[in-house]
Formats: structure tokens, sequence, C-alpha cells
């Protein structure tokens, strides 16, 4: 049936989108592929956007790395919803609803998402932008059933924490249901995108998300090489893969430390201070960013590393290298802690593989594609096979993060030993094109769409893997303790500010 | 005069221990963070803090009513009368016929009383949370706290303090064995009513995990500051008595004597360490346990309680 169905998508006539085109269907053949994609081996959806005029899907086939991308005409301002098929359909759709104003009919659910009603404009991104009057009310939350009352969580909660609201219904210790509203880390991003050159829009996609700013910016560059047919030098594609692993091991730490403060695990967070410290000061001296942002622009990378550099990296990843195994020991099978985060925000496979859960979220959980390998990217073909996931619980995601900081570290070690020589960057060309981009962040795969006019962005859509993460943090809470949320979060280790674009 | 001389005693540590309790949690906040490897507050951070916090105006939920304004000072005005009664280093003090383990204990339950009507009167949902996490941790250490009291007061033949540390001074192992048995048996209780670790990080950086804390944490400023003395008073308190349990020496008997005091005071400074470091060492070794853990630890001292009680008659029963 999957491939079965991708393969007649493929047959239909395409719209120029690299890599893969872009299938244009009709009011029919959409409403068909929607009934056919509820099926168990259908391919999955990665992402749902719109453009004034168009909606479109990215879809993954199952088991391969085939990818499609098709769209639909918006006709009388709405389009048949996917939603009632594929639930992870549904914040995409709220998503649209707020920025381009298309209706998803017969859709699961038509509260606002992003817009909380209190906008200046209705639609900001559709053709033609309402002012709005009044502030409206945000919405209703989802009602949940039986016995329970409610804990509502933040958008403040009094510490430095990502702005999110949480709506827990909870029966003693026990959470019924979450519910999150996110949207409070609204930046107007793809607004600010479009009419500007990919070369002054890059530094909006570096922003969007703070665990992902080498991985946004280097999905957003790739959109735009590809749209405007610009291929990046060797080198270039050699430093790019440095930063992402670079970014990657800080994030893992980050993450690391986070999960031992959820559980007061005091060791873990002071074992991780340290080289997360090396890492920030290698990057500032090797790149210029303590964070690694604007490191990577449309048509290479920002500035050259220099032998300096090469050797501040080589530093910070032998404080990595030294402190891995400790960390190692405090998470190991047998310690209180391993206990402790065993059986906590368990995502099961199959939940896993419905959502296309990508990063370290869908991997502890079986989905074993890493876009590093399995798409074409020359600076990743010495990366082996993924280390095999444990659990998909708090502990084997843990474990995996730690696992992943060992093969950044190897995956390091060889790219910078044989850095290829030569330009850093290329001038950007004025073109016409449209194109996808992504890349394999710390968190999961990035994906970025472009619309190129004359050189400047026409339409553009950030897709952080928190989309689909977040919906899968809400299925993984219910039945857990109300205790265990932070834990949860942690784990999960998503993006606020990339969902709220 | 000789009422002056009467009350001495008790004022004299009473002072000490409102001076030494925040010195007390501070401490234990750095060692915690030294085990930890980090370099941690300097111990005094949790005095100046309090200083800091009392000088600063609140912020109050929009639905607080006077309750939850007069909470803080109830809560530390239980905790200092709690405080009063309990006999540090000088036995005889002036409060002494008063020294009541229930009274003691009645003492610390208002305080949390208090402090749970105050999570529900603020109506905020952390409130709410600390309120029912109040409420839920005291019922599973119940059974442990009263088999504790009645293998002491099967002791001393009453539950006067300073009663049952003059017989354990006194006393022989078939006396001493069923108080450390009832001292072990105090121990999650005392967790639970410190909201330590394992149960909750006092520090923890997220609401959700909290205990006393969750109630806490809709206060600021002075009433924070209120808040926070009684938690290192509390602290103090338990220290206090589990130790002077524990360890029944360098307690002065005498009506007053400052030469005595001289040598007990620092005695029972270095049982507060005792206690302190091994509070660290726990929380710096745990994680934080999940809730329904306290069920099976409190089910562990009732055993403990129940055991020091039947040694106590089985003694008794050979006297």
């Amino acid at each position: 049936m999957g491939p079965l169905l991708a393969s007649r998508l493929r047959a239909l006539p395409a719209v120029s989108c690299r890599p893969w085109g872009r299938q244009a269907l009709l009011g029919e053949e959409w409403r068909a592929l929607t009934a056919a994609l509820g099926t168990v081996a259908a391919p999955a959806l990665l992402a749902l956007w719109a453009d004034p005029a168009h909606v479109h899907a990215l879809l993954q086939e199952r088991d391969t790395t085939g990818f499609l991308v098709v769209s639909t005409a918006v006709e009388e301002g709405g389009y048949p919803a996917l939603s009632p098929v594929l639930p992870q359909a549904a914040v995409f759709e709220r998503a649209i609803a707020d920025l381009w104003g298309h209706r998803a009919m017969g859709g699961t659910d038509a509260r606002p998402w992003l817009d909380h009603g209190r906008w200046p404009l209705i639609g900001p991104l559709s053709a033609r932008p309402a002012v709005r009057r009044a502030a409206a009310a945000p919405g209703e939350w989802r009602a949940a059933a039986g016995p329970h009352h409610v804990l509502d969580l933040g958008p403040v909660h009094g510490m430095v924490e990502a702005a999110a609201q949480f709506h827990l219904a909870v029966l003693g210790e026990r959470v019924r249901s979450l519910e999150l509203r996110l949207g409070w880390l609204h930046k107007g991003t793809l607004a600010l995108l479009r009419g500007k050159s990919p070369r002054v829009a890059a530094r909006f996609a570096a922003r969007l998300a703070g665990d992902g700013t080498v991985a946004h910016a280097l999905a957003f560059a790739r959109a735009a090489e590809a749209a405007s047919g610009v291929t990046v030098p060797a080198r270039a594609a050699a430093l790019r893969a440095v930063l992402l692993e670079l970014e990657r091991i800080g994030v893992h730490l980050e993450a690391v430390a986070a999960i031992g403060e959820a559980v007061a695990c005091m060791p873990l967070p002071a074992a991780v201070a340290a080289p997360r410290e090396a890492l920030a000061e290698a990057a500032a001296v090797a790149f210029g960013h303590r964070l690694l942002m604007d490191t990577v622009v449309p048509g290479g990378v920002a500035a050259d590393l220099g032998p300096a550099g090469v050797e501040a990296i080589a530093g910070a990843l032998a404080v990595v290298r030294r402190a891995l195994p400790r960390l190692r020991r405090l998470a190991d099978e047998r310690t209180a802690l391993a206990r402790r985060l065993a059986g906590v925000a368990v995502l099961p496979p199959a939940l896993a593989a419905a959502y296309a859960a990508s990063g370290v979220v869908g991997r502890a959980s079986g989905c074993r594609f890493d876009a590093r390998r399995d798409l074409p990217d020359p600076a990743y073909a010495a990366l082996a096979a993924a280390t095999t996931p444990k659990r998909g619980d708090a502990h084997g995601r843990l474990w995996l993060r730690l696992a992943e900081i060992g093969d950044s570290l190897a995956l390091l070690s060889a790219l910078l030993a044989s850095l290829p020589e030569g330009e850093v960057a290329v001038p950007p060309a004025t073109a016409n094109g449209e194109a996808l981009g992504w890349a394999e962040g710390a968190g999961g795969t990035v994906w970025h769409w472009l619309r190129l006019e004359d050189g400047q962005i026409a339409a553009a859509f950030a897709r952080d893997p928190a989309w689909l993460h977040w919906p899968l943090l809400e299925a993984t809470m219910k039945g857990g303790l109300v205790a265990d949320l932070p834990l949860a979060l942690a784990s999960f280790g998503g993006s606020c500010s990339g969902v709220d674009l | 005069v000789s009422t002056i001389a009467g009350l001495l005693p008790g004022l004299l540590q009473l002072a000490l221990m409102l001076a030494v309790a925040p010195v007390l949690a501070g401490g234990a906040d750095w060692l915690r963070a030294r085990l930890a490897g980090r370099a941690g507050p300097p111990p005094l951070q949790y005095w100046r803090d309090l200083v800091r916090l009392a000088r600063k105006d609140p912020v109050l939920p929009a639905n607080a009513s006077w309750l939850f304004r007069a909470a803080p000072a109830v809560v530390l005005a239980a905790t200092i009368a709690a405080a009063a009664l309990v006999p540090a280093f000088a036995l005889p003090t002036a409060a002494a016929p008063l020294a009541d383990l229930l009274l003691l204990v009645g003492l610390l339950a208002l305080a949390r009383a208090v402090l749970l009507l105050a999570g529900l009167d603020a109506g905020t949902a952390i409130g709410g949370l600390g309120a029912s996490r109040l409420a839920a941790t005291a019922l599973p250490v119940a059974p442990a706290l009263f088999a504790a009291l009645l293998a002491l007061g099967l002791l001393a033949g009453g539950t006067n303090l300073v009663g049952v540390l003059r017989v354990l001074r006194g006393g022989s192992v078939m006396v001493r064995l069923p108080a450390l048995l009832a001292v072990a048996a105090l121990l999650p209780v005392a967790l639970a009513a410190l909201g330590r670790a394992p149960l909750a990080d006092p520090a923890g950086r997220h609401e959700t995990g909290l205990l006393q804390g969750a109630v806490a944490f809709a206060y600021s400023a002075r009433h924070l500051a209120l808040l926070r003395a009684a938690a290192a008073l509390e602290l103090l308190l338990w220290l206090t008595v589990l130790g002077n349990l524990c360890l029944p020496f360098g307690l002065v008997d005498a009506r007053p004597a400052p030469l005595a005091w001289l040598l007990a005071a620092p005695l029972w400074g270095l049982k507060l360490a005792a206690g302190g470091a091994a509070l660290a060492v726990l929380e710096a070794r745990t994680v934080t346990a999940r809730p329904e853990r306290l069920a099976a630890g409190c089910g562990l001292a009732v055993l403990l309680g129940v055991v020091a009680v039947l040694l106590c008659c089985l003694g008794q029963g050979q006297v």
C-alpha cells in the first residue's frame, strides 16, 4: 500500500522543487491521499505548511529514504484536512490557520495555536491580512475525561525556563492528560524571511531555536543553495559538519545536565559543566561565537577555520573525551539514577514511527532515520550505523545522548584530520526556484522550505523537530506522575521557540 | 533573680538556635554542592539571603487573603515555640515541664497545617499541588511517628523530652537500643517534614518536583524570608532532637553553670555539623525518589518503631 501510493504520487506531474519535485494534487487527489495516509505502511507526515495559495505536505516513505512533497490549491479559503487520519497534522493545521488563514476542512481541531488572539493582524502571511480590532480569546483547552482536577502551569515558571503553558488534568499525583500551549515566543520569523535575500534572511533562520542554531542555519542555507543552483565548496561542507557535530555535543551535554537537575542527581550537572564550557570557549576561538550562531551562511560558512581554531577544538574535544567515562558511570544501568529514569516518559516504537520522530527521541524508540547518513552528504560518508537504542524511556534517551557524544567525537576527529583545502564560500546567485533543505540537529531533523523569486525569498517554512515531539510528549505523560514532568521535558529536550516561528 | 536565672538557659539556647539555624542550612547547601563537585554558596549565604529578602516588599498572588499574608509569621512563630521547648545542651530550662514530645510534634504540625492552608488560599496551581503533597506526606509518616513516640514514652515513663534524655543519659544498652531504633523510625518522618532528599529537592528548579517549596513558590520578599528562616530552624530542631536522642552526651543537667555550657555548646554544634553533613551526603548521593517510595520507607520505619516498642516492653518486663 505504502510504496504503491508513493509511486502513484510520483507518476503525477511535478513542479520544480529540489531535490525531489513537488506534486501538485487536485482536490480529489488530495482527498484520496488523505484517506490512504491513515494506513500503517503509508508515508509518514513530516510537515504541513502553506503559502498564500497552496498547502504543502512533506511525506517520508516508511523504512526507506524516499521523500515526497505534495501540495494542493486552497479553494474557498480551505483545504481537506489531514488530521482525521493523522493526529500529528492537527498542530500544523492550526498553525496554517493562524499564519495563512486557510481552514482545514473536516479537521479535528479548529482552535488557534500560535495566535493567542493578540496579534495585530489576522492571518499575517495570507494574501490579504485582516486587521484585528479586538483581542480574541486564546481558545479553550481540550476537555479531559473522567474525574480530575486541573493544574495550569506557565507560561511563566518563576525560573529561567522556556515559555510554555502546561495544562494538566491530574488525579492525585497521576497525570490523566497533558496539553501544551506554545506560541509565547512568536517572532514572526516567516514574515521576516519574506522579501529578503537568503544571505540577509539567514540571520533570522539561525535565531529560530537556540538548541539548533547551526541546524536551522544549515537547513536554511541548503534550501537556499538548492533553490538557486549553487554548490558549496568541499571545505565548506566539511566545516558545516564540524559545526553541526560541535553543536550536537554541546546540546547533548546540556540535556544531560538538565536531566540530572530534574531528579536532583547533583554529580551529573557538575560533571557536564567543565566540558560544556570548554566547547563554548573553543567555539569562540575557532568560529567567533560561543554558541556558533551565524557561522553557517548560504553559499558556505562565514569564516574559515585556522590552525589555532583546529587546535582549540581538539583541546575541547579532549576535555569532553575525558569527562565521558565519568558521565557513563553516573548513568550506568546499576545506578540509582538509572532506576529512577527507567520507565519514565516511555515512547512506544509504534507511536514514534507513526509520528516519524527523529533525533534522540526517535532513535531511542526505534526510528532509525538519520539525515546525516541516509541523505546524501559527502562530509558524513564515514558515519557508521547509529548506536543501537536500548529502550524508549528517559534512561534509554540519556544513554543514547552519551553514545551520540562519543560518535560525534570520533566523527569530529576524522573530519578535522582531513579537512579539504579550498574556498569556504561561493557568492550567491540571483535565481528563481524552490527547494527543501535539511540538517540533522541534536534534537532531530530540521527541514526548511524556500521559494526564491529573483533571488528574494517569496515564501518559506521551517520545521523544527519539536513540531512532532511536543504531541508525543503529551502522549507519553498520560498516566505518568506530575513530579516526572520536568524529567520528561528534559529528556525530550524539545525547543519551544522552534515551534513558535 | 531566681526566675531570671531559671529563664537564662532556655533563652540562651533559643538565641543560639536562631543564630545557628541559617548557618546550618547554608552549611548543608555548601557541603552538598562541594560533594557534587561545585564550588557551592558560602555557608553564610543562607543568612545573607534572609537579610536580603527581609528588606524587600512582597508581591502577592491576586487572590491571596489575610491568611496567606499571616501564614509565614505563624509558621515561624510555631517553629520558634517548638524550638523554645527543645533542650539543645542544657536540660533544666524554665520550659522543661512543657517540653513534651507530643506538644513539640503538635507545634510543628500546626506550622504545616497553616502552610497547607496558605497553599490552598492563594488559589495558584502550584500552591494547591504543594498543599495536597503536604497532606499526602503527613499521612504515611504518622504511624512511624506514633510508634517512635510510644517507644520513647515507654522508655522514660512519659513523653517529656527532658525526661527521656535524662533516662537515656544514664541508661544502659537495653535503654539506648530502643532509642536508636526509635530515631531510625523518625528519620523518614523528619525528611518528609523537612521536604528534603530523597523525597524532594529543596533546591529544585522545577515547580512540579517540590514539596514544601511548592507552597513557598508563591511567596516572595520578607514573607519568603520568614518561611526560609522557619525551614532552617525546623532542620536544626530535628537534628538537635535526633542527635541528642542518638548521642545523649554533653547535656548539662545543673542549674546555671556557665563553664559547663561553654563545653556543652560546642559539642551540640558538633552533633549538628555531623547531622547536617549526613544530610548533605544523602542529598548529594541520591536522586529524587518517586512519591510512592515514601510509603515503602515509612513501612520500614513503622517496623523499626514497633521493634523498639517491643524491646521496651521486654526490658521493662525484666526489670
